[in-house]
């Protein structure tokens, strides 16, 4: 029997990495035409892009006011360009960036767990559910801490 | 409002375009040319492209160089650029060999004044047979008439122009989450072809639509608005 390799799933062109590549080639835009542009989900673009602002990649510059309909829309800015690859969202409050290879996370001790080596995937979600996380004063649902799975690291 | 991307007939006549780029014979060359005035979405459909395929955007600047245009192309393509300009080309050629992919040109007409910089794209097009998308503003295509071995490879220009009724109309049926009548169609493509425009008329049209819980809205209801 050939022995299973482990096998990395690269995903090519998701969503945020299309909302990724726009956002680095337009000078400013909203999130509607993020959306449209990028042909991406509204919702999936407000969390990635909700963790960006946080992160510092991305400042919102002014409102604009939408003729037709009532309220404004937010004006954003991408002021961190750091490469082509798209930074990861790990979890709600937490970012890795590919092009430099450096983590954002809302506490300090997370970036201290990585920096002493340690894989940060397997306990995040558990920490994350002790706690009520609140983004923006609103409290957010967290899912359920995934399984690992079985046999993807067997070697036979 | 739903938040898409409306394919105007235009947006169908450059997909139409790069198709037949991306998939040509290999005598024909692939270079192609995407001009108009500003502020009829030619960066916006190109953008649209690139996020869909696997393109490259660059957008050049007033002040490029040879040298930083190559050490852009590379640094979009995940290098980090070489030191000397003759490696950078040789790595900008061999990563496109290695990994083909269209690139797009952004404010062409900033580079029309160096023939140094825009001939270097040619050279890398006639290396690698990858296709060049420029993207120009109105008068891109009399700018780079100038270079005629450059001109002579431009397999597809396409000019983006103001928006026609049946745009009118496809922008509407792709976005707005009410019906328009026909008068209502005709009414915004005679007061306003701009597509701004139209996004506000959408906005009101459903407003009213809402309102009085109606299914379709006609040049009435909207002129009714208006005062």
């Amino acid at each position: 029997m050939r022995p299973k390799k482990v096998i990395n799933k690269a995903r090519k062109n998701t969503d945020r990495e299309r909302a990724w590549k726009v956002m680095r080639a337009m000078g400013n835009y909203t999130l509607t035409d993020l959306a449209s542009v990028a042909d991406i989900p509204y919702g999936n673009i407000g969390h990635y892009h909700q963790c960006l602002v946080a992160a510092g990649y991305v400042r919102q510059v002014g409102t604009k006011r939408v003729e037709g309909r009532p309220g404004f829309d937010k004006v954003y800015r991408l002021i961190k360009n750091t490469g082509p690859k798209p930074p990861i969202q790990k979890d709600l409050r937490f970012l890795f960036d590919p092009n430099n290879g450096q983590y954002w996370a809302d506490n300090p001790e997370l970036i201290a767990e990585v920096a002493a080596g340690g894989d940060p995937e397997p306990f995040l979600p558990e920490k994350a559910i002790t706690g009520k996380i609140k983004i923006y004063g609103k409290p957010v649902r967290l899912l359920a801490p995934r399984k690992p799975k079985k046999g993807v690291t067997d070697v036979d | 409002m739903k938040k898409v991307f409306a394919k105007t007939s235009y947006v169908n006549l450059f997909v139409a375009a790069m198709t037949r780029l991306v998939n040509r014979q290999p005598e024909i060359a692939g270079m192609s040319l995407l001009y108009g005035d500003p502020g009829l979405g030619k960066s916006r459909t190109a953008l649209w492209w690139v996020a869909q395929s696997n393109g490259v955007f660059i957008r050049t600047k007033k002040l490029m160089s040879g040298r930083w245009l190559l050490e852009e192309i590379v640094s979009e393509l995940g290098e980090s650029p070489m030191r000397r300009i003759s490696d950078l080309f040789r790595q900008c050629v061999d990563m496109l060999l290695e990994n083909p992919r269209t690139l797009f040109i952004d404010e062409v007409d900033y580079l029309a004044h160096d023939a140094r910089v825009i001939e270097t794209l040619r050279d890398i097009h006639d290396t690698t047979g990858t296709p060049f998308v420029f993207i120009g503003m109105g008068q891109a295509d009399k700018k780079l008439m100038r270079f005629k071995h450059l001109y002579d490879r431009f397999s597809e220009v396409i000019k983006f122009g103001d928006l026609t009724e049946p745009d009118v109309r496809a922008i509407v049926d792709q976005m707005c989450e009410v019906k328009m009548a026909d008068d209502a169609i005709k009414y915004l493509h005679d007061t306003s072809n701009r597509f701004r425009k139209i996004v506000v008329a959408m906005y009101r049209a459903e407003s009213i639509a809402r309102a009085n819980s109606l299914k379709e809205v006609t040049m009435a209801h909207l002129l009714g608005a208006k005062r």
